[in-house]
């Protein structure tokens, strides 16, 4: 299926480029093909290369690097997206074929909303847990504060609006969950996700290679481990 | 060689031209939110372009330099003192041991950027010094300046003035620096309490009502009080949307113009989130984002619509 693409400026020096699609493995498996084809390109007149959801933007080190890729970033832009192939692509493609399990304490006192959403979910904490965990999760892209991963597909029967009044002081290393998305506060943060577990990784150490620990494209799989567990983690 | 804090005033931090190329990450450009000021201050004290220089926001620092050292401060925001005695911002001024600088309340301008010569001696985190405590990155352990910190000089000889200019033999590189000082000490927002920013239509102006664009325009916004190095709020009235479409999130940056679910207009500033789910009505032309950062919480601003060819070839 071909997606309407638009293409248009941020600021002096960046680009968005736009696929007329919602949340979801298609969007995310179209804006992961744009990337690679851009990179393959890679000069230093690209300074960044940022994906989101159903959109990429590109951030240029000149005006003159911008107006002289933007044909070639509209041409690659549109072939991707109404390419025959791109709706068969298999997640190979675009899959940065690195899987991370990451260690969760669904326990009290660090599944901190858990208790006020049991009754909405109407489930019990375990199968909170069972939904949250069995699952395999793509990184759609990083955001919010450094290091933070949008994640999903959350299974649907765990879909939540956000909180209406964001928590002042979300801890570090709080796994939360919102609508279809769910995601890893790296430091103690304002939020408005439903945080249902802590986790002992840090996710973003600036002294660490890569710094931030999940890319997009990457798949993550959450297995729980107890309080001690994480409280003797190394 | 070193310079302590006393007093850092309001979220005075180190910042150098920012933290390019890490966005995909999450994490924020960053950097002096007024780049030219930042630039001039660093060609007056001949260090590079872009090293770190201390960004203070209006008036409440004091320093003591606890060797003799030059320096210099630029931007506006203040009325700057060595020893109480008044100091010429943009000039290169030599301050003995026990000298103690002191920025007081000016009417107009926001923020002033003080650089000495050889540079501080920081340790850069992801390729630059420029402070962002959400995440600790850069200046001193991440966080703004506080009472009692001390920050390391580089050594090296005092004094050359204009080092970067004399370095070139580029006549065009000494035409760009000349025009960079000329436009750091010519910022309109040092001297007056109404500016005029060019924007361009943002990807969702036409997800606004006409009443809304033309308010937008028309009206006279004020900076919000709550306005920091994230974003600057504006008052004025609620631009409505004409439908309850919502926007996917998407990249942002330095600039953009979002309008909050009240119909609230916000501009992203320094420390801008690299993504946002708010609709973008309009977004500032690069080239006013050093006026914007003059621009003190009670300054009015006018937009005036710019087509986006003009902006790309200017």
């Amino acid at each position: 299926m071909a997606a309407g693409v638009s293409i248009y400026s941020i600021h002096n020096l960046a680009l968005t480029i736009s696929f007329d699609l919602g949340i979801g493995e298609e969007a995310h498996r179209i804006v992961m093909l744009l990337k690679k084809e851009l990179e393959k390109g890679v000069t230093k007149e690209i300074v960044d290369i940022v994906p989101a959801y159903n959109s990429l933007s590109v951030y240029f080190s000149s005006k003159t690097a911008l107006m002289l890729a933007m044909a070639g970033i509209k041409k690659s832009a549109t072939e991707i997206a109404t390419s025959p192939t791109t709706s068969t692509a298999t997640s190979v493609e675009t899959k940065t074929n690195t899987l991370v399990e990451i260690p969760v304490c669904y326990e009290l006192p660090f599944a901190i909303d858990t208790p006020a959403i049991l009754d909405r979910l109407g489930m019990s904490q375990e199968e909170i847990i069972q939904r949250h965990s069995q699952k395999k999760y793509t990184v759609y892209m990083n955001g919010f504060i450094p290091g933070f991963s949008y994640m999903g597909t959350l299974d649907s029967r765990l879909e939540l609006p956000r909180k209406k009044v964001p928590t002042g002081s979300v801890p570090a290393g709080s796994v939360a969950i919102a609508a279809q998305q769910t995601g890893i506060y790296p430091f103690e943060s304002p939020g408005g996700w439903h945080i249902i577990g802590r986790t002992p990784i840090k996710m973003f150490e600036k002294n660490r290679s890569p710094a931030c620990l999940l890319q997009p494209g990457d798949t993550v799989l959450f297995y729980p481990i107890t309080v001690s567990e994480l409280e003797n983690w190394l | 060689m070193s310079l302590k804090i006393h007093k850092p005033g309001i979220q005075a931090s180190l910042q150098d031209a920012g933290r390019l190329g890490y966005q995909h990450w999450g994490v924020p450009i960053g950097g002096a939110m007024d780049i030219l000021s930042m630039q001039a201050a660093n060609l007056i004290c001949g260090n590079d372009l872009s090293a770190a220089v201390i960004e203070c926001t209006l008036h409440g620092t004091l320093l003591e330099f606890q060797e003799p050292h030059q320096f210099t401060v630029t931007g506006g925001g203040a009325i700057a003192t060595l020893n109480n005695r008044p100091i010429s911002f943009n000039e290169l001024i030599n301050a003995t041991k026990g000298d103690l600088f002191q920025l007081h309340p000016s009417p107009n301008g926001c923020r002033s950027y003080i650089a000495v010569c050889g540079g501080f001696a920081i340790e850069p985190d992801l390729n630059s010094c420029s402070t962002y405590p959400p995440a600790k990155l850069g200046g001193i352990n991440g966080d703004y300046l506080k009472a009692g910190d001390t920050l390391a000089i580089c050594t090296r000889k005092n004094g050359v003035r204009h080092q970067a200019l004399a370095d070139t033999n580029n006549s065009s590189d000494e035409e760009s620096i000349q025009s960079i000082l000329k436009k750091a000490k010519n910022n309109v927002a040092l001297t007056q309490k109404e500016v005029t920013l060019y924007i361009h239509r943002g990807p969702e102006w036409d997800w606004f009502d006409l009443l809304a664009k033309e308010n937008l325009l028309k009206k006279q916004w004020v900076v919000g009080n709550s306005s920091t190095r994230m974003a600057y709020l504006l008052n004025g009235p609620a631009l409505q949307k004409i439908d309850t479409q919502e926007l996917i999130s998407t990249p942002v940056t330095r600039g953009i113009i979002q309008v909050t679910t009240s119909g609230q207009p916000i501009i992203l500033m320094a420390d801008a989130q690299t993504i946002g789910g708010y609709p973008r009505i309009a977004w500032v032309g690069s080239n006013d984002l050093p006026i914007l950062a003059q621009c003190r919480p009670g300054v009015q601003l006018n937009f005036q619509l710019q087509e986006l060819v003009d902006a790309i070839d200017n």
